[in-house]
């Protein structure tokens, strides 16, 4: 059976067949939870930020324009959404790389993970989880819903310039982690 | 070491690099043994994102996504519901007034006549200007227009409560 595209289903939701909104919900729900996840942390607050964020997404539809892609303005909601309940929450949440020291702000986090992890790549996917929130979303957007440096601006409200450093930064900084406990003897 | 390079690892790993930016990363692999181990261990991290695990949303969200969007369609139905009751019950209201007013003016003259004369003798000649008003043929017309658009209304009406029947049967 041919896959039907985003705009192809959103067209039918719009001609008042509602429930193919579930297509899109199926397609798009495991990527949005692990962004909300590491937005909030926690995976119960970010079951509820992704019902909000598909509710929003559906209420919204009329007013989606498809001059980009259905995935970047639906990530761009689930983000806006994760800040909404973080703010709700008031949690103290560090959003501003340039501010701090990155590898102060993970000290107590790496050691905890280092302690826990078999290997480098165990270490290294843990510690995804443990990156400021922009940090973690740039890299999550960029390597595993493959989106463009372009798209990821996109979703975060950044410059261009400032997302390619944003995902420069947190590799370097995952790379330091690495180096740090010298896991490059394993890699060599 | 940090500083120095960075920008260079970084855009070689994403392909941006020069021929002549790609030729120096080249030789320093083969000259610097630190520079070696900092683009392997950039590589190695590089190649590892792309292996990210996908955090599986819990087991019904589909259905309960959809379930809280059912139930706002409905409620939204419900308040137009609502509106459309209380028109239909107006519409019905001015389809007996007319209909009784049909009544005594085209099958009891005699009796209309007479109460129009006591309705007179009570409320004066307002009264009676609106009843001359109403026993015209003008009036009969536009009333039978009223009507007419009245049963089209109803019409739609059905129309489409049997339209909300349908979207509520495929949600």
């Amino acid at each position: 059976m041919k896959k039907l595209s985003d705009n192809e289903i959103i067209e039918s939701i719009l001609k008042g067949n509602e429930n193919d909104f579930a297509l899109l919900v199926d397609r798009y729900k495991d990527k949005a939870f692990s962004l909300l996840c590491s937005i909030l942390k926690n995976d119960m607050d970010a079951e509820e930020a992704l019902q909000d964020s598909f509710i929003k997404a559906y209420n919204g539809l009329n007013s989606f324009r498809r001059d980009s892609k259905f995935s970047t303005w639906l990530y761009k909601i689930v983000y806006n959404t994760g800040l909404t309940a973080i703010s709700n929450k008031k949690r103290k949440i560090e959003m501003e790389m340039s501010s701090i020291d990155d590898t102060h702000y993970l000290k107590d986090e790496d050691n905890k993970v280092y302690g826990t992890s078999e290997n480098a790549e165990d270490y290294l996917l843990k510690m995804i989880d443990k990156l400021p929130v922009r940090n973690a979303l740039a890299v999550i957007l960029f390597y595993l819903d493959n989106l463009s440096i372009k798209e990821i601006s996109e979703v975060l409200d950044l410059s261009l310039v400032n997302t390619k450093v944003l995902l420069h930064r947190s590799r370097n900084l995952l790379r330091e982690l690495l180096m740090k406990h010298n896991f490059q003897e394993e890699l060599l | 070491m940090k500083n120095k390079y960075d920008e260079l690892v970084n855009r070689y790993i994403d392909n941006e690099l020069n021929i002549n930016e790609i030729e120096e990363v080249e030789s320093l692999v083969n000259s610097n043994n630190k520079f070696k181990t900092y683009l392997a261990v950039h590589k190695f991290v590089h190649e590892t994102l792309y292996k990210i695990p996908l955090k599986p949303a819990p087991a019904g969200t589909t259905e309960l996504i959809m379930s809280r969007i059912v139930s706002r369609l409905s409620d939204k139905y419900k308040k137009s519901y609502f509106f459309r009751v209380v028109l239909t019950i107006l519409n019905l209201v001015i389809i007996t007034i007319l209909f009784l007013l049909f009544f005594y003016i085209n099958n009891s003259e005699m009796e209309t006549t007479n109460v129009a004369n006591t309705v007179t003798q009570y409320f004066g000649p307002a009264i009676k200007k609106i009843y001359n008003v109403i026993s015209s043929d003008i009036f009969r017309t536009i009333s039978g227009l009223a009507g007419f658009i009245i049963l089209l209304g109803f019409y739609f009406y059905y129309n489409s409560f049997k339209q909300l029947k349908e979207k509520l049967k495929q949600l």
